[in-house]
């Protein structure tokens, strides 16, 4: 152990007391979102574009906490030489900087710097109960303020510095000069704030149940039905991972099992078997996907599926009974990138928001929704969406003076050619 | 709509702090901006007969400057803490001697060789994050540091070791 020759009270500390153990509340269900659209500054060249400290990591674990994924969007860029530095949010919060068209997807800035009061450095600024946040990038990577992200996007889920229980040095809301960082706490009060927030929306959830006493010759053995969830999301990617119950699809009558039934599906509803690829499904195999095509396994929708499936230790027996399988995993992605991962019980019935499941989120941001490149006009009106801030193309009075005297001033020049 | 700032306040732009018998200064400036690639300036002065002579500069490896700067009479320079909190550094102590030559060691050492938990540091803190007593020379070599109920006494001439 590297250390210094340090003394304590009178008496030379040869001592190691293990870190305390950080407080992270693993192991919270998953079952509510939100969707973050990060929004990167570039000059007007494209080039020399701001760091974008995105922080994803420690953003996703500190709100894993309450039970949200954070699913960061591609990363897209504004060139715009003059909000490299700005002073603050309402300064790049215009119309046509990127946000996104969808009203509860929080936008976040990166820029270069912040412009601070003198002796003071800014980090961040974001709306309070509001959509929108700033990010000072070279602040944040240089001193390694990894919770930066986490504090502004909390600021847009309604809390403050002073109250929801802020304000101990690891509460990721405390102020920066009495905050350690990166902090990783949430008080009760604040999950049950950012769980109520307008930007938190309810996670999908796709259930699948085991159905009969075998799976030989089925057609309906996994049954999937996508329950409940915001509208627009659709299921991507169903994955089985029969390895934690050391079985295998037996979907011929060659070895390792002699006697096997293939693939059959049955029970399409709102979905085709045309929607889908099987992946991974051959004889002896432990894991299996189905690709289904953005769009079409939506709520409400439905299908099941069969297969042969043995025990490594019981091959050609009766095939292996759904409590048998238990432990098996299904994995459910969607296509705003939201990954979840699920254990298989002894009720035979799991989802993808099984509260007494594993639930992990891995996201691996697809896209969601149409974005809104720099410069153009959302589809709709001057006003993006209803309730976000400083997106309205009606000019303060100042402007508005400034505007008119513009034109004055360019119609007088006109008269004097 | 209203919103909310995340910011801290810096430290001077230039520290100054003199050895107890002035033969030494060392001068800390502080970068305007706070970028991955700007860091302070530390230079020790000494000071012979009326004459100043720069003894050593260096760019410090850490963002903004040291919490805490304290330079002996014999011109070792010891900072303590970063002015930017953090759950973990690299450079909770720094001694400089008079070569320019930087030892350094973790904050999480520091818990550890003081017997102090973390969490108990960071409830006594007042002073950063986990200072609970500001750091004085009681001789001429050794500074004491208050950290999580415990008394630290730190060696300025203590080498880095492996135990």
């Amino acid at each position: 152990m590297a250390s210094f020759k340090i003394f304590t009270g009178r008496k030379l500390i040869f001592c190691s007391v293990l870190w305390a153990a950080t407080n992270y509340v693993y192991g919270v269900p998953i079952d509510q979102f939100m969707l973050i659209n990060p929004i990167q500054i570039c000059d007007d060249n494209g080039a020399n574009c701001a760091s974008s400290p995105l922080s994803i990591q420690k953003t996703q674990e500190i709100y894993e906490q309450a039970g949200v994924a954070s699913i960061f969007l591609p990363t897209q860029s504004i060139n715009d030489s003059s909000l490299l530095t700005v002073n603050g949010i309402t300064d790049v919060n215009l119309l046509g900087n990127g946000q996104s068209s969808n009203a509860n997807t929080l936008n976040v800035w990166f820029v270069d710097s912040l412009n601070s009061a003198p002796n003071t450095t800014l980090f961040g600024q974001a709306y309070i109960n509001g959509n929108g946040a700033v990010i000072n990038s070279d602040a944040v990577t240089a001193t390694g303020r990894s919770d930066t992200v986490a504090h502004e996007i909390g600021h847009n889920l309604g809390l403050g510095h002073s109250n929801f229980g802020a304000g101990d040095a690891d509460n990721v809301l405390t102020t920066g000069s009495n905050r350690d960082a990166p902090a990783d706490q949430l008080t009760q009060a604040q999950i049950d704030q950012i769980r109520a927030s307008r930007f938190t929306n309810d996670a999908p959830e796709v259930t699948v149940d085991l159905r009969g006493s075998t799976p030989f010759n089925t057609d309906d053995f996994f049954d999937i039905s996508f329950d409940t969830g915001p509208a627009g999301i659709s299921l991507t990617k169903f994955t089985i991972d029969l390895a934690p119950a050391n079985a295998f699809f037996d979907t011929t009558n060659d070895a390792p099992g002699n006697s096997g039934s293939g693939l059959r599906t049955s029970g399409f509803t709102g979905v085709s078997l045309a929607d889908m690829v099987f992946n991974g499904m051959t004889n002896g195999s432990q894991s299996m996907s189905i690709d289904i095509a953005p769009g079409k396994f939506t709520v409400g929708d439905s299908f099941a599926f069969g297969s042969d499936i043995d025990l490594f230790s019981a091959i050609d027996r009766y095939g292996a009974t759904p409590s048998e399988l238990v432990g098996i995993k299904f994995g459910f992605e969607f296509d705003i990138g939201l990954s979840l991962e699920t254990v298989l019980d002894s009720d035979l019935v799991t989802g993808s928001l099984d509260p007494s499941q594993l639930n992990s989120f891995f996201g691996s941001p697809i896209s969601f929704g149409p974005q809104v490149s720099a410069g153009q006009l959302p589809p709709g009106s001057t006003n993006l969406v209803a309730g976000t801030p400083v997106l309205t193309s009606v000019p303060t009075p100042g402007t508005l003076t400034l505007f008119v005297f513009g034109i004055m001033l360019a119609f007088s020049r006109k008269s004097k050619v | 709509m209203a919103y909310s700032s995340d910011s801290i306040l810096l430290p001077d732009k230039q520290r100054c702090v003199w050895s107890k018998d002035r033969n030494f200064k060392v001068l800390v400036q502080r970068p305007e901006k706070i970028a991955p690639d700007i860091f302070p300036i530390a230079t020790l002065f000494r000071y012979v007969e009326g004459k100043k002579e720069i003894v050593w500069s260096l760019d410090l490896p850490i963002h903004v400057g040291p919490r805490y700067i304290l330079v002996a009479d014999d011109g070792v320079v010891l900072f303590v803490d970063e002015w930017i909190r953090k759950r973990q550094t690299d450079y909770a102590l720094m001694i400089i001697d008079q070569l320019g030559k930087v030892k350094s060691t973790t904050l999480g050492a520091v818990f550890d060789m003081a017997g102090a938990a973390r969490d108990e540091a960071l409830k006594s803190s007042r002073f950063g994050g986990w200072i609970s007593t500001e750091p004085k020379f009681i001789t001429a070599n050794e500074v004491l540091l208050g950290i999580g109920g415990k008394d630290l006494l730190i060696d300025l001439h203590g080498d880095i070791s492996s135990d």
